[in-house]
Parts: C-alpha cells; structure tokens; sequence
C-alpha cells in the first residue's frame, strides 16, 4: 500500500519535472534568440574583456543602427509575406539627394552651388518623402498589378541605383552642413544614432501592436483572401507598408549621412540582404504573417555583435562573412521547426 | 500600343545618348585631321563602363590625346557586359579602323577579342586592366596600366617615412574578390614586412565603403588602444570612413591614408586631416594608351607594357593636385 502511494508520488513528480522541462523549451523557443544572442556576448567578452566597455557596447548599437533601422521596415514586409529587395538602393538614392541638399556653402563641389545653405529640415523632409515615395511606388505596384514583390522591389533596387548614379554622375556628395553630421553623433556617451534608432523602435513597435494597421500586417500575410473577405483593404495596406519599409530608408539614410559625414553612390550596396537577414534571424518568418518588432532589434544586434566581437578577436576577414552565412541558415532552420510544431 | 511604342522609343533614344555620349564629341573632330598625313586614322576605343567616374577620366584623357594627333576616335561602351564588348570590337573590326584600343569588362575573358583583332591584323592596346597577368602579350598586342601593388608599396613606403620603423598598422581591405584589394594589400605588406617593429595588427574588408570601414576602424580603436598608430586604406572611401571614426574617439595621432585621390580625399590631404593618398593617373593611362597606337602607326615597336606611375599625394605636393 505504501509503496503503491510512493509510486504515485513518484510518477505525479515526474510528470510535474517533464512539464517544468517542456515548459523551458517553450520559453527557450520563444526566447531562443535572445539566448543566443546573451551566450554571444557572454563567449566574447570571456575572450575579450574590452568588448564590455561602455565605449564598445555603444558602438555596437551604433553600427546595428542603419541597417536596424531598415531590418524594422522589413519586419512589416516580411510579416506581410512580402519581401523588399529595393532598401539598400533607397538608402542611397535618398542619403544622396538629402546630401546634394545638405552641403555647406562653402563646399569645394557643391551640388546645387546656387542654393547657399539651407536649414537642415529640408534634407531631412528630402530624405523621408524620397524613401516613402518610392516605397509607396514598391506598394502600388504589388498591389495594383500584381506582380511578385520579389520582382517589383528587384526592378526598383536596379532603378534608384540607377538614378543615384544618374543624379551623381558617380561622385560622392560630402562637406554636409553640422545639422546633419549632428545625426552622426553623440549626446553625452550615447550616439545620436542609437536615440534615432530606439525612436523607430518604439514608433515601429506602436504601429505593428496598437494599431488597426499592425492588425492587418499580420492579416495579409497569414491569409491574404481572408483578410481581404473580412474587410481589410489589402491594396491600400500593402501600399502603406512598403511606403513605411522606404520611410526606414529615409531615416537610415540621415544616420548614414550623420555618421560618414558624406553619401557616396555605392552607399549602402547589399544592405538589403543584411537587413532581411537581421530581421530573419530575429524570428519573422518568411512565410508570413509571424515576425516581432524585437525580434529585428536581436537579430540586427546579433550581426553587429558579431562583426565587433570578431573584429576584437582579430578573427580573419573570410572567417566573418562565413560565420554570418551559418547563423542566418541556423536561425531559419530553427525558426521552421518551432512554426511547424505550431500549425 | 501608340504609348508602348513612345515608350520604347524614347528608351532606345535615351540608351543611345548614353551610349555615344563619349563619343561625339571625338566624332566632331574628324574632318581636319592635320598631322597624320592625309588619310584620317579611326580608332576603335571599347570602355568598359561610362557609368564609372574613373573610366570616364580615361576616356576624356585619350580623347584629348586623339583630337591632338589628328585621329578619329570612336567610343564603345560595353556598360560592364563581357558579350557586348565583343560585338562592339567585331563590328570595329568590319568597320575597318585602323587601331583598337579596350578597356577590358573582364580581363579572363578577352581571349576572343585579342584573337579577332590580331587575325585580322588590327594593331591593339588593352588599358587599365591587365588582362595577360605575368604573361607578355602577344605579338601586335600592348597593354597600358598601372600596377596596382605599387599603389600598396607607396602607402608602405610613405608610412615608414612619418611613422619611422615601429608601430601597428591596421589595413583596411576593399572587395576581396577585386585584384586591386588584394594587390594593394600586397604591397602594404611587401614594405611593412620588412621592419621587425611594425605590426600588422588586423586587415579586415571594408569592400570599399566608407561606412564598414567606420565601423571596423571603431572596433579597432576598442581592440588595439594606443597600439594603433596607422590605418591603410585601399580605397580614399575607406580611408575617409577611418578618419571619421578615428575623430570621433579623438585620436588625431593615427596615420591614415587611402588609393583613388578623389577630391574629397585631396581636399582633405591639404586640410591635414588625411595623411596621404595615391592618385591611379588615368590621364597618363587613357593618352599613354594613344600614344602606343600612334608609335605602332607609325611604324616603331613599343614596349609590350607600358607602366603608368601612380602618383603618391601628399601635404607637400597636394597643391598640383587640387
């Protein structure tokens, strides 16, 4: 009898102990990323004591803004099962134009020699309606012909390179008036770009949980005829979604421009791709309708932290573009078995 | 359909402007050709791409070059496309000119072109890129470039001079699939490896941007402290993006110099604020590459390669450059 009771006891602690440990994997799956991303830190500031500095971590965030900034407009497309190949060539158009807009009137090749100097407003507006233009043009062009956004926002990538090249004849725009370069850098210890980039945080976080608009995101991508019968406009949403994905391009630009101090033609050449992969890292998944805001923020840091921790190392360039190529395999790879456990 | 139509038409309009942009105003030229006795001499020059700033000095240099000899030249761009480039040369060599000169889109692939234009005993002059490596090239057949380890060697040489014989170096590589990154590099170490002092502390690719080598220069700063004393950058982008960063952490101690010699990069050597950079002479590259033809049609024998110097640019002669 009293073995029977203690056999019971037994099998009920058991079962309690599997529970706790199912319980951690969820949490490790949900959280996964940002387990990975403290084990990161923790291995390289074991190697590297210096990682740890002040100094160094707000570089980090520093160097994962620009391309942060665009991994938040994608976390939209991506969620909307969309993609955005164009971003990298956004940043470029509009970082040169607000550029050829912001120049001192002092500047040995001054774009617009006529126009002296103008308030540092304008280049920034430039920089914000060109990227939200042209992504607007991304949207419509998805939603009203229908064409893949994987082809719509290659063309664009191809055309605003192009017009970039064309406004430039190929020259880098540079001697930027203070207002800008102030964009580049720091209040205090912390970096100008890092308050920009956690105001976009916040703004994108609002957006995509407290709005109607974050609502749809989410509709269109995990069911677009759904979403559609249950009233949501997909075609005016798509619009404003990758109108919003240009907008981060806009902002990313003036960081840009803020922390070089110039914008060349070639600015920003592939950054789509380590925006998507900071945003696929982050968890969104690219078959829709799943994706955080945070999410982006981790993945995009895991890059940054990556790059300065190698770097710190001393660790060879080759071995860097490697290790990045194997993370972003590892995190899809992992991100599918915890979407597929779920359907 | 009437649009489509006006559409197409416009773009083939506007494909040929840019095509032939180069090229007229050399066609303007042609009537009086004085010098070059009395029957005009065309050449056929094949660029590889109008869309690149650098290509384009070149072209404006053996343009001058031309319009002073006295000869036609005809430019061709292949806008970066290998197969365009030998149709271009193809259609030169019907065209009957009387010398080719390419500006290679891929130097591994000219093979065709150099056996198209010597069987048909056109003489002919490749520039900027080499596309015989260590080979001679053949017979009728010249190249006029620039070694681009020399540009290394000239940053080494001139660190060497300003930062006497210790001290750490980080090199800030360009696209580690270009020759220019890797050569450039190679000549950094030619030199630096010669001093027991000097450490090479990090190279690391910048793939020529000048934000990546902001951000890699930051994170040396953090690794290497005051061990830093230079940073070579293969590119003025590069190089521009290191000072930014190095002025950031307030370390104006740091020797920074870049490859290219755009005019920021020159404005900035005579501010002080860069410490040197090397200008690749195009014009030296695009009129040496005219002056070979005009030996060949004149019956001499030129040098198979014909080496333009890179030009270090430095405080004290920054003035001839601006």
């Amino acid at each position: 009898m009293a073995e029977d009771t203690k056999k019971i006891k037994d099998n009920k602690e058991k079962s309690e102990r599997d529970e706790k440990i199912e319980r951690y994997i969820e949490l490790l799956k949900k959280y996964g990323i940002i387990v990975a991303l403290i084990l990161l830190v923790v291995v390289i500031s074991v190697a590297e004591p210096k990682f740890l500095s002040p100094k160094n971590l707000f570089n980090v965030l520093a160097q994962s803004a620009i391309y942060g900034i665009m991994a938040l407009g994608l976390t939209f497309v991506i969620i909307s099962k969309g993609i955005d190949l164009s971003v990298g060539s956004l940043l470029a158009f509009a970082g040169i134009v607000a550029a050829s807009l912001g120049q001192v009137s002092t500047a040995t090749t001054k774009y617009f020699p006529s126009l002296g100097e103008l308030p540092v407003l304008v280049p920034i507006l430039a920089a914000l309606i060109i990227g939200a233009l042209l992504g607007a043009v991304n949207g419509g062009l998805i939603a009203f012909t229908g064409i893949p956004a994987f082809i719509a926002t290659l063309g664009m990538m191809t055309i605003a390179r192009g017009f970039t090249l064309m406004y430039t004849g190929g020259k880098p725009v540079s001697q930027l008036i203070p207002g800008i370069k102030f964009l580049g850098d720091k209040i205090g210890p912390i970096p100008i770009p890092v308050i920009i980039y956690g105001l976009m945080i916040f703004i994108t976080w609002i957006l995509l949980n407290h709005t109607s608009f974050g609502k749809n995101i989410y509709a269109i991508g995990g069911n677009i005829k759904a979403a559609e019968v249950s009233g949501v406009n997909v075609k005016k949403n798509l619009v404003m979604i990758y109108a919003f994905a240009g907008l981060t391009c806009g902002v990313a630009a003036l960081v840009f421009a803020g922390r070089v101090g110039s914008v060349h033609p070639g600015a920003a050449l592939g950054y789509e791709l380590t925006a998507i992969a900071a945003t696929t890292i982050g968890g969104t998944s690219h078959t829709g309708g799943i994706g955080t805001v945070w999410g982006a923020v981790v993945g995009a840091l895991i890059l940054s932290v990556l790059r300065n921790g190698l770097t710190l190392l001393g660790v060879q360039a080759y071995w860097q573009q490697i290790v990045e190529g194997v993370i972003i395999i590892v995190a899809v790879i992992i991100d599918m078995r915890k979407n597929a456990k779920k359907k | 359909m009437k649009k489509i139509l006006a559409l197409m038409l416009v773009l083939v309009l506007a494909i040929g402007l840019f095509g032939c942009g180069g090229g007229d105003t050399a066609g303007e030229d042609t009537g009086d050709a004085g010098d070059a006795g009395d029957e005009a001499v065309t050449i056929g020059f094949a660029t590889c791409n109008m869309n690149d700033t650098f290509q384009t000095y070149i072209v404006d240099a053996a343009t001058a070059k031309a319009t002073e000899l006295g000869y036609t030249l005809d430019v061709q761009d292949a806008q970066e496309d290998v197969v365009k480039q030998q149709d271009q040369v193809n259609a030169m060599i019907s065209q009957g000119v009387d010398a080719i000169v390419v500006v290679p889109v891929d130097t591994s692939a000219m093979g065709p072109i150099t056996d198209a234009v010597t069987e048909a005993g056109i003489p002919l002059v490749y520039v900027n890129r080499n596309p015989f490596g260590t080979d001679t090239p053949p017979e009728g057949v010249y190249y006029v470039g620039s070694q681009e380890i020399v540009a290394g060697r000239l940053q080494g040489e001139y660190l060497i001079e300003l930062m006497g014989e210790e001290g750490g170096v980080g090199i800030l590589m360009g696209l580690l699939t270009n020759e220019g990154a890797v050569k450039r590099t190679e000549g950094n170490e030619e030199i630096l490896s010669q001093y027991e002092g000097i450490e090479i502390l990090a190279k690391e690719a910048g793939d020529w941007q000048y934000d990546k080598a902001m951000a890699i220069t930051e994170n040396w700063i953090t690794a290497y402290g005051d061990d830093l004393n230079a940073v070579l950058a293969n590119n003025d982008g590069m190089a521009i993006g290191a000072t930014q960063a190095l002025d950031a952490a307030g370390r104006d101690d740091v020797i920074v110099m870049g490859v290219d010699a755009i005019p920021d990069a020159v404005n900035m050597v005579a501010e002080g604020t860069l410490d040197a950079t090397v200008l690749q002479d195009a014009d030296g590259q695009g009129s040496g590459g005219i002056e070979v033809v005009s030996k060949v049609l004149s019956g001499d024998t030129p040098e198979p390669i014909t080496w333009i110097d890179f030009v270090l640019v430095t405080p004290e002669n920054v003035a001839d450059f601006q």
